[in-house]
């Protein structure tokens, strides 16, 4: 019989072998898709070293990497005390299948992956971690909090329920004032009111050039697939928020370039699809995919490991390092269209706002297995989307390959149908 | 439109089983009539100005005058079944249950306060504001430390506004310290009638009767009929279960009239010795007067709750570790609702505990359908079954039950 630590080599081995075979070949497809931007390249790089070449982060040497779980992290408070964060939500499907083991069957299927990469100790980026602030936002995460710590240090980040009220904010504000020591103590360096007003402008920067970009995936016809934009953002995970900032300034000046030279990746009558649900983490790109596979075009996302990560700026009416917190507490609290808390109207103002902008035809809405929150929000979404005239569908998925041809079916049914209902709203106006 | 016959008969049914089980004291009647008058004529008269969805509240806040808010736990098959149309498919059945009770056309005058223990209990607060109602939510921070516990008492201040500004009347100090005594010595009494009744009664009877709790109108009067049952069942026959394997029940509370779970341990041949479910924990969590003096007046509460809304559910797993130290338990039925994952979360440090003390556990997922219920049977019998064997291999051929 074999010794426990052989059994645990060939399990790594065979654990490599799969989760770099999956990734290279969503990378692949990704790229195939239409002509991908030279600049975007940097971005898939990154994806590449971390998940094919299993490399760490790419950052200075004397930096520390903090692990978050989700966007209520706030990134500019990691690089305030001198570390980067890296965003550790996997899409990974040989992860999730290790962390079935440890994770109860009906959890969500991206806390599994997080366990997965814990238990098996393969990923650089998440190994060289040395902490990990876990937001209590979901039940999974709160418990997974709970769980994670027995494979790295953790430290539960309190999100209030409610968003309304100061008071609500007040508390996250506190919790953002009881992370600061833990992130010191961490690094070694002082968050200072300098070095938080730079790690503001940092993020600010990134987003920034965020916003520019997005007015160019706007743009009809589209200028790059939208999966290869959803692989940029999700690279922000694990880059240096300076480095992805300038490599996205790069990217949009290509946008630029391509918008003049009217290098387009679609055609206008190209059904436009917004994909609204729980996140879709990199190496699970498998819907953005099929969407533009079978001829739609990947428009927008309202998802937190896509716009809406990045899409509102921490805004400092006081500088003073107090105020600064503060702007910090309400940034991540209030516009969070996150289900997690008991109101959130917001999400569907935002996304009926995303549809004007976006010219948006159809809402895919995805739903990981075990993500209940969004389950719980889909009615009210079908309700606001009937009412503006747009379909809507919701695609249950998980982080297997084995759904892969019955979701390919629904998916290219709905942008047929799409396309009939826009074939006879043009019969219908000539 | 939710069909108020088939809740009737669900609980008859439920009741009829019960009957057959409990001795012929005119003493249990009241406990009887209590569930009855809740779920049947209360429900209809509609007429509550507090309705709490969960258990999970300091009851002072609640308990205005003796009077009692009216409860939704969130136990009927039937009111899951109203809710259907409205919630995602993997809703856990208590907030199934619980929402179409709701909407069935109950509490439109009401406050409604949700405890947010889980993700469902969040989502449920928010649809029923959208639809109008009268809702007020309590948070409990995820992580028990001191900065916690401020907001803790935040929430719970928020609370008592809340219920006073509904009721229109202050709720004092003096009045809350009134409450809180009433409680305090219903569960003094609960605690009496759990010792006591263990010989007497069987585990589902005595499930019931802790779970008239939350039917009952007046507090002062349940627990007075309470005390009469306890001093006839101190009088009474004791009953011949020595034999059987003690099962202590965990994990997914179990709420009337869903008793399916602890009526198939009990046709298993197992005894129901105790149920440690948040819900019967806080009820039998006696706090001394003394305690209550030195605490703030809203920290016992969160410091003793063992509700699943924590990141680590230290104050169950310190329950349940003194439970097993103080009482025999030859294994433990670990009861998980559809839907309910961090029930799930939370098991495997249980199971290590277990393991360590050698109590064989048996991990139950079920939900408020009968279909799996043979199914359950058969597993349930093969646990009796190990549990006789462990308990022959200890003491001997005689002392099994056969």
């Amino acid at each position: 019989m074999a010794e426990p630590d052989e059994v645990n080599g060939r399990q790594r081995e065979l654990f490599i072998r799969k989760s770099t075979r999956v990734a290279a070949s969503y990378l692949k497809r990704a790229k195939a898709l239409s002509e991908m931007p030279d600049a975007a390249k940097p971005f898939f790089d990154v994806l590449e070293n971390v998940y094919i070449r299993l490399t760490d982060v790419q950052k200075p040497e004397d930096m520390k990497s903090i692990g978050t779980l989700c966007v209520m992290v706030p990134a500019e408070l990691v690089y305030a005390a001198g570390a980067m964060p890296v965003r550790l939500c996997s899409g990974s499907y040989t992860a999730y299948s290790v962390g079935d083991d440890y994770i109860p069957r009906d959890a969500c299927p991206l806390v599994k992956a997080v366990m997965g990469f814990g238990k098996m100790k393969v990923l650089p980026a998440f190994d060289n971690c040395t902490l990990l602030v876990a937001p209590v936002t979901c039940d999974c995460k709160k418990k997974l909090a709970g769980v994670v710590d027995s494979v790295k240090n953790t430290v539960p980040l309190q999100v209030p329920p409610l968003k309304r009220e100061d008071a609500d904010t007040e508390v996250f504000l506190k919790e953002l004032y009881r992370l600061i020591p833990i992130l010191e103590k961490e690094t070694g360096r002082q968050v200072t009111a300098k070095s938080l007003a730079e790690g503001i402008n940092m993020v600010g920067n990134a987003q920034y050039e965020m916003s520019e970009f997005l007015k160019y995936r706007r743009h009809v016809p589209a200028l790059m697939s939208g999966t290869q934009i959803l692989s940029v953002m999700n690279a922000y995970s694990y880059m240096p928020v300076k480095m992805w900032a300038k490599q996205m300034h790069r990217l949009n000046e290509e946008m630029k370039l391509r918008l003049v030279q009217e290098n387009f990746v679609s055609r206008k009558n190209q059904p436009r699809i917004l994909v609204t649900g729980s996140p879709i983490a990199f190496p699970n790109i498998k819907i953005p995919l099929l969407i533009e596979e079978m001829g739609g075009v990947f428009a927008a996302d309202e998802t937190c490991m896509g716009e809406r990560g990045l899409y509102d700026p921490v805004s400092v009416i006081d500088p003073s390092f107090d105020g600064m917190m503060r702007a910090l507490a309400s940034r991540y609290t209030k516009p969070c269209t996150c289900p997690v808390f008991v109101d959130n109207s917001q999400r569907i103002y935002r996304i009926k706002q995303m549809i004007r902008e976006n010219n948006i035809q159809g809402v895919i809405y995805h739903v990981l297995r075990g993500c209940l929150v969004y389950d719980y929000e889909y009615q009210l979404m079908e309700e606001a989307m009937g009412k503006m005239d747009i379909p809507i569908i919701r695609v249950e998925s998980d982080y297997n390959e084995e759904d892969v041809e019955q979701l390919r079916i629904r998916i290219e049914a709905f942008i047929e149908l799409i396309k009939l209902k826009e074939y006879a709203a043009v019969h219908e106006r000539q | 439109m939710s069909d108020l016959s088939d809740c009737k008969k669900e609980i008859a049914d439920v009741l009829k089983r019960l009957l057959k089980t409990m001795p012929a004291y005119k003493e249990v009647q009241f406990f009887m009539e209590c569930v009855i008058n809740h779920y049947l004529t209360g429900r209809e008269k509609n007429n509550s100005d507090i309705v709490v969805i969960g258990s999970n509240i300091p009851e002072e806040l609640v308990l205005v005058e003796d009077r009692m808010p009216y409860w939704i736990l969130g136990g009927s098959r039937v009111s899951s079944m109203w809710a259907d149309d409205i919630l995602p498919r993997d809703t856990d059945p208590v907030s199934r249950s619980g929402l179409g009770y709701i909407l069935s056309g109950f509490a439109g005058n009401s406050l409604i306060l949700i405890p947010l223990v889980s993700d469902s209990t969040r989502k449920l607060a928010f649809i029923l504001k959208a639809r109008g109602l009268k809702v007020h939510t309590l948070h409990f921070p995820p992580v028990k430390d001191a900065q916690s516990l401020l907001e803790w008492r935040r929430q719970y201040a928020l609370c008592r506004d809340a219920v006073a500004l509904h009721l229109k009347r202050p709720l004092s100090k003096r009045a809350l310290q009134k409450s809180r005594e009433q409680v305090l010595a219903a569960k003094r009494q609960i605690q009496d009638f759990m010792e006591v009744s263990r010989d007497t009664l069987g585990g589902t009877g005595r499930m019931f009767i802790l779970g008239s709790y939350y039917c009952a109108d007046h507090l002062s009067e349940w627990s007075f009929q309470l005390d009469c049952l306890t001093e006839k069942l101190r009088k009474g026959h004791k009953r011949q279960t020595s034999e059987k394997s003690k099962v202590l029940l965990l994990g997914s509370p179990v709420y009337f009239p869903n008793y399916k779970v602890p009526f198939l341990i009990e046709e298993a041949g197992l005894e129901l010795f105790w149920q440690a479910d948040y819900t019967t924990l806080s009820m039998q969590g006696y706090t001394g007067l003394e305690q209550m003096r030195e605490e703030h007046e809203a920290d016992i509460f969160y410091r003793n709750d063992t509700s699943p809304a924590y990141v680590k559910n230290n104050s169950l797993y310190e329950r349940i570790e003194k439970l097993l130290k103080e009482k025999e338990i030859d294994g433990v039925v670990y009861h998980v609702l559809k839907g309910q994952i961090e029930y799930d979360f939370e098991l495997g440090r249980f199971e290590e505990l277990f393991e360590k003390l050698d109590i064989p556990v048996f991990r139950l997922e079920t939900d408020y359908n009968y279909q799996d219920i043979e199914q359950l049977r058969i597993r349930l019998e093969a646990f009796s079954e190990v549990l006789n064997q462990r308990r022959y291999g200890r003491f001997g051929k005689e002392t099994v039950a056969v």
